[in-house]
Formats: C-alpha cells, sequence, structure tokens
C-alpha cells in the first residue's frame, strides 16, 4: 500500500465492516434484552394476577396436592407455553401446570439464588434454574406464596413463549440484515466520502508534489509560477503547506543564487587579487634580477632607484595582503566585535593626528571637529581605527596639494557619523556604489600606487559589523564626502 | 646599553636577517631554529629579550611563552606571527607575551620595537629606584612606591599601563601631551600603527578613575593636541 488513496479506500472498507460487525452485535444484545424485559415483565404481572385472585393458593394445595397441578394448568389455560410451579421454601417442586406426558423434569432448583437476585432488584429480569431442563437457566419469576402471613413456597413463573423459543435466531437474522444494510450504506457513504477526500486531499498533494519534484530535479533554476501553488490560496492545512513549500522553494532558490552568485564574486576576486599580487612581483622580480644580472655594470645612482622600486613593490605586496588578511578575519563567522564605550570625537582626533605629518608633507589642510557633549558610543576601537585610518589614507591619496580634508563627527538622528571630506577629484555617479566593493577602484585611484584596492571594502564591513552603515556623497569634480554611521545609545 | 637577545625563528632567512638588525643596535645576539632548545635556552635566564616565533618545529610559540610564565621565567618576549588566527590569539588571549609584531614586519619597525621594550626594562629599572611619591588629586590619590591608586580611599584596579599612563599625568599636572608623546613615555615606542590607539587606554583610564566618564575632570581632552591631567590640585 504505497499511495495514499488505496489507504484511504482501505480503512473506509474496513470502516464499514467493523460498523455493520458492531451494529449485529449491539442489537443483537439490545433485541435479546428487550424481549428478555417483556417476557419477566409478563411472568411477574401472571405470578401477581395469581397471588391476587388466589390469596388461599397454600391452602388448595394442601388440601388436595394430587390435583393441584390440575388448578395450575387452568391458571395458564390461555399462555400454556407458561411454565407454572409450586415449590417448597427449599425450592422442592411440589407441583407444576405441565402436562403429564413431559419427560420428568428436575424435582428442584435453586430457589435460594432466585430469592437474592429478587431482593436486590425485583424490576431486572432474573435468570433461575430451568426445572424442564436440569442443569440449564433461563430468565424466571418467582413469588413468595403465603398462608396466614407466613411463607410456605414459592409460585415459580418460567416465561416460555412460542416466540421466545424461537427468538435467537430470528433476532439474529435481523440484526445481521439491519447490519449488513448499514454496513452497505456506510461503504456506500464511504465511497463518496473516498472521492471527496481524494479530490480534496491526495489530488492537490500529487500535483504538489510534481511540482516539488519538478523544481528540485532543475537543481532549483526552474520558474516558479503561480499557478504552481494555487492550492496556497486554500484556507486550510493543504493551503498551509502550499504556502509554505512555495516560501521555502523561493528562498532556497534566492540562497542558491546567493551562493552561485558568491561563489563567482569569490572566483573574480581570486583572479583579482592574483593579478595585483602578480604585477608587483613581475616588477620586484625584474628589479632584484637587474641589479644581479648587471651587478657593477650598473652605476650607484640606477641601483639605488631599482632597489628603491624594488622595496616600494614589497611593501605594496604587504598592503595588499595585510588587507586581505583583514578582509577576511572581519568575514569569518566567529568573528566577534569587541565594543566598549568611547568618545567618538576624540578617538577620530587621536587617528587624525596620526595622519598629521603627511598631510602636512603633502601640504593638505587637515582639521577635524567634533561637538563637546557626544554620548559615549560602544564601538571596536580597532575596528573603527582601521575604518577611519583608510577613509584618511584614502581622502589623503586623492586630494593634490593644496587641497583640503576635513574630519566631522556628527550626531545625524540617533547615529553618531563620522565623515571625511575631500578636495580630490570625486567619484562619478555610477561608480559611487561599486567603490565600497572588493578590489573596486576607479581608473583614477588604480593610478596612485600602494592603494590595495580593500580599504573601503573594510570601512564598509567594520561599519556592518557595528549595525550602522558607510556611505559617500560626491559631485564628479568637487571631491568626495565618505561617511560611517553607528547606532549611537538613545 | 649591551644586551643579550635570544631569536627562535625557524626560517633562516628572516632568522639571519633579523640577528643582523638586532645586532647592529648593538646587543649579542643568538640564533635558535627550533622549539624545544629554543625553549630551554629561553629558560636559561640568560637573555634579555626573546624574539618568538609563533611557528616552530617541535614545539610552538604559544606553548613556550604559556610553560616560561608558569614557571615563573619574566625574560620580555616579542612574538612574531604570520597568520591573522594567531594574531587573535596573541591579542585575545593572556599569554604572557610582551608584545607582539605581525609578519610582513620591515626593518625599522622591528628595531622600534626592540628599543621600546628594552627601554622599557631601563624605565622600569630607574622607577624602582626613583624615591617613592605619594601624588593627592581631591579624591584621587597615587601611590608610585606601592604602585597603588585609590579613588576615595578605595583602591583601584588598574592594569599595568592605565596605571604607568596615570602616574605619568600625575607627574606633570596641567601638562597637555600629545598622543605620540603619551605612547613615548608610557610604552616606549612612537611607532606608527602601535597598540591599537592611545585613546582606547585613556577612556579604559577614565571610565575607573571618573565618576562621569562622558564628563571627564581628571583627565581632560585638548583638542587637536591631545590629552592633559588637571593641573590644580583639586579636581575642576
Amino acid at each position: 500500500m504505497h499511495s495514499l488513496r488505496a489507504r484511504i479506500v482501505l480503512l473506509v472498507a474496513g470502516f464499514g465492516l467493523a460498523m455493520g460487525a458492531a451494529l449485529a452485535a449491539i442489537m443483537y444484545q439490545a433485541i435479546s434484552a428487550y424481549h428478555a424485559d417483556a417476557d419477566y415483565e409478563r411472568a411477574t404481572r401472571f405470578a401477581d394476577r395469581i397471588g391476587e385472585m388466589h390469596p388461599d393458593l397454600w391452602r388448595s394445595y394442601e388440601a388436595d396436592p394430587a390435583a393441584f397441578g390440575l388448578q395450575l394448568r387452568q391458571f395458564n389455560l390461555y399462555s400454556p407455553r407458561i411454565g407454572l410451579y409450586l415449590l417448597d421454601n427449599d425450592g422442592r417442586i411440589l407441583a407444576s401446570a405441565g402436562r403429564q406426558d413431559q419427560a420428568p423434569g428436575a424435582d428442584r432448583v435453586d430457589i435460594a439464588a432466585t430469592a437474592r437476585s429478587l431482593a436486590e432488584d425485583p424490576r431486572t429480569p432474573i435468570v433461575g434454574d430451568d426445572p424442564d431442563h436440569p442443569g440449564k437457566t433461563c430468565l424466571v419469576a418467582a413469588m413468595p406464596v403465603l398462608d396466614g402471613g407466613v411463607q410456605r413456597g414459592w409460585l415459580y413463573v418460567v416465561p416460555r413463549t412460542r416466540i421466545a423459543a424461537l427468538a435467537p435466531v430470528t433476532y439474529r437474522d435481523h440484526a445481521i440484515q439491519a447490519a449488513s444494510r448499514v454496513g452497505l450504506l456506510t461503504l456506500a457513504i464511504g465511497a463518496l466520502l473516498t472521492l471527496a477526500t481524494i479530490l480534496m486531499i491526495t489530488r492537490p498533494l500529487t500535483r504538489l508534489t510534481r511540482v516539488a519534484d519538478r523544481i528540485t530535479k532543475s537543481g532549483f533554476e526552474a520558474e516558479i509560477t503561480e499557478s504552481d501553488f494555487q492550492t496556497c490560496r486554500r484556507d486550510d492545512e493543504i493551503g498551509r503547506l502550499s504556502c509554505t513549500l512555495r516560501e521555502m522553494f523561493e528562498r532556497l532558490k534566492l540562497e542558491i543564487q546567493r551562493v552561485k552568485h558568491t561563489d563567482s564574486a569569490r572566483r573574480e576576486m581570486i583572479a583579482s587579487v592574483s593579478h595585483d599580487l602578480r604585477t608587483p612581483l613581475t616588477a620586484l622580480i625584474g628589479q632584484l634580477e637587474t641589479i644581479r644580472i648587471k651587478g657593477d655594470g650598473l652605476d650607484a645612482e640606477t641601483t639605488g632607484r631599482l632597489q628603491e622600486q624594488a622595496l616600494q613593490n614589497a611593501q605594496y605586496l604587504r598592503t595588499l595582503t595585510e588587507a586581505l588578511a583583514e578582509l577576511a578575519r572581519l568575514d569569518s563567522p566567529e568573528f566577534r566585535v569587541q565594543a566598549e564605550p568611547l568618545q567618538i570625537g576624540e578617538l577620530t582626533d587621536d587617528v587624525v593626528q596620526r595622519f598629521a605629518a603627511r598631510a602636512e608633507l603633502r601640504g593638505i589642510g587637515l582639521a577635524v571637529d567634533y561637538p563637546d557633549g557626544l554620548p559615549l558610543t560602544p564601538v571596536d576601537a580597532a575596528l573603527l581605527d582601521r575604518a577611519l585610518s583608510n577613509l584618511l589614507d584614502n581622502a589623503l591619496r586623492v586630494t593634490p596639494s593644496g587641497g583640503r580634508v576635513a574630519v566631522r563627527v556628527t550626531m545625524a538622528g540617533s547615529d553618531m557619523r563620522v565623515e571625511v571630506t575631500d578636495t580630490g577629484p570625486g567619484i562619478a555617479l555610477d561608480e559611487q556604489e561599486s567603490v565600497f566593493e572588493v578590489f573596486y577602484q576607479t581608473s583614477k585611484h588604480r593610478a596612485s600606487r600602494g592603494n590595495s584596492g580593500l580599504g573601503l571594502a573594510i570601512v564598509r564591513r567594520v561599519a556592518e559589523l557595528h549595525g550602522g552603515r558607510a556611505g559617500l556623497r560626491s559631485e564628479p569634480g568637487e571631491g568626495a564626502t565618505f561617511f560611517i554611521e553607528l547606532p549611537a545609545p538613545g | 646599553m649591551e644586551r643579550r637577545i635570544l631569536v627562535v625563528e625557524d626560517q633562516k632567512d628572516i632568522a639571519d636577517l633579523i640577528a643582523l638588525h638586532l645586532g647592529d643596535l648593538g646587543h649579542a645576539v643568538d640564533v635558535l631554529h627550533d622549539g624545544p632548545s629554543g625553549y630551554s635556552a629561553a629558560a636559561s635566564g640568560r637573555y634579555d629579550l626573546v624574539v618568538l616565533d609563533v611557528m616552530l618545529p617541535g614545539r610552538d610559540g604559544f606553548d613556550i611563552v604559556r610553560n616560561l610564565r608558569i614557571e615563573r621565567v619574566t625574560v620580555p618576549i616579542l612574538m612574531l606571527t604570520a597568520r591573522s588566527t594567531e594574531l587573535d590569539r596573541v591579542l585575545g588571549l593572556e599569554l604572557g607575551a610582551d608584545d607582539y609584531l605581525a609578519k610582513p614586519f620591515s626593518v625599522p619597525e622591528l628595531q622600534a620595537r626592540v628599543k621600546a621594550m628594552l627601554r622599557r626594562i631601563e624605565m622600569q629599572a630607574a622607577e624602582r629606584a626613583a624615591p617613592p611619591e605619594r601624588l593627592r588629586f581631591g579624591e584621587l590619590e597615587i601611590d608610585t612606591a606601592s604602585r597603588e591608586a585609590r579613588l576615595a580611599r578605595r583602591p583601584l584596579a588598574l592594569t599595568a599601563k592605565e596605571f604607568e599612563l596615570l602616574q605619568h599625568f600625575a607627574r606633570h599636572p596641567g601638562r597637555a601631551f600629545t598622543r605620540m608623546q603619551l605612547l613615548d613615555a608610557v610604552w616606549g615606542t612612537t611607532f606608527e600603527g602601535y597598540e591599537h590607539n592611545v585613546n582606547t587606554h585613556i577612556n579604559r583610564l577614565r571610565s575607573k578613575i571618573e565618576a562621569d566618564p562622558a564628563n571627564p575632570r581628571y583627565v581632560l581632552t585638548v583638542r587637536g593636541v591631545g590629552y592633559r591631567f588637571t593641573e590644580n590640585g583639586t579636581p575642576r
């Protein structure tokens, strides 16, 4: 049974059969109980009527014990099937209405047990010994026979009707007939229900399975259309399952696209890194080889220049590998920001002072400004130092001699904002978003030596690690303002 | 003053370069290339400074530092690291190294770092020889002999660098120091990129001695210059 449909059919058929059987049993019991009640009631009333009409029953017996059987037979002239017996207090059968030709039955019954059941609850049918069939029991009624207020014996009534004799078979037939009708009805209703279930549940499930199969087999590249998940509109479990599935597939699809994108970005980056490493390495090897091959053939000035260039290339390689290592460290999932509340204005001032000598050497005006009473902001000092250093390094690199670099710390709403404004060439509008990407450099930036091309990527990563953002404003030809915004405590 | 320096570095090119340039500073330099012999030499007590690489055959640098400190060998150690993960361990754990230098480093950087460490040894010796002082600024008390600081009679839990920073300020109240001057006075170096940032240490010191670190009363900011200590006996 590998299909939900077959299981439902089997379940409904089994249910129909079980219902029929259970109903047959219940009906049989109910009919039996009804007849038992009716027979008992009739027997009890019969005994009561005899008691009422013949209060001197015991005396009649004592007057002529041999003829008393005849008298009893007269009592049940109209209900010949009812067995009527006179018992003494010990249950011995003194007389019976039975025919004389009848086979001799038992000579006594267990009247004590009958009396006990009678005393407990006189309304429920009592089962007692069957005087005509020794060792068997049947439904009985019993009434004490009194004489002058003293109990002399019992009138013992066995309601042996014709119907009652045939009853068990008839009941069973009735019960089985009713049960099979109910069973058939249940099966018919079940078949309809099954059809409905299949239409309502298994059909949409089969559909969903087909859609899921198609999407999975396509490697999550197949288009997910509205019609694939029509069932999502349903207001039930199937609807919810469809919606959840659709959401899951859409998310998975996005994730896989993202992973593929990251992967291609990584490949691009590795290509970019190796290119960026190869260029200075080629120069470095060439310079060192020149010095060795030419040896004394070179004049001192040329040797010195070659050595200086070789060193610059090596230092550029160092800057590049350090930035790469830093970016990898910041990108690793284990990396944790170690934030402590700091006065951002002072920290910025400290970083700026580190660049003061370089700015002066290049003839660039470098100024820092921050208002009093800025709130302490939780930041990782080492990271922010690195980010600000990168921004200042870039600003001083692109600003021509005689230009200005201004650093400002302000509150922007609930954010702490640090901005570095230069009077360099600015950045073209279409390049403004991509400058923060790894290895993106405008051709002008690329021209200036010693820039790893990773500085702004690190700046952005640092801002993100603090829950903030990095951005820039620039009018080409008018310089640029790079900023970092960090959430400050409210 | 000639010092004995031990260099433990398995890469012979780098070991030779380090030995050459530290020798130029006028020190006697011994070079070893593996962990176990490096450890025994460092533990021998014959050296004033150890330059120790992390990646070493036989026994790594972290293990050597840890065990030296367990054995109460106090020789100053300069760790050389090549990987950022190593750097994280040096910075993040209290390994007991006095300083670190990340590869690739330049020759002037190495020389500056070693000079600074040796100067610190001298400074500490001079510190011990100097007459003890008890400096008072309002509720702040600084005892240079026991190297303890108290605020309103309660002892402050300052790190060694924080105490030195406070002591340097307190000996020159009212005088403004640039970050370079503070680095030079407290760390013994002005090398670019050294330690995180003076501001970090100022900030941590303030968080321990100031009632409101956002509005300091003892360690004050001098814009565009650096920091100064309150000039009056009582805080501003």
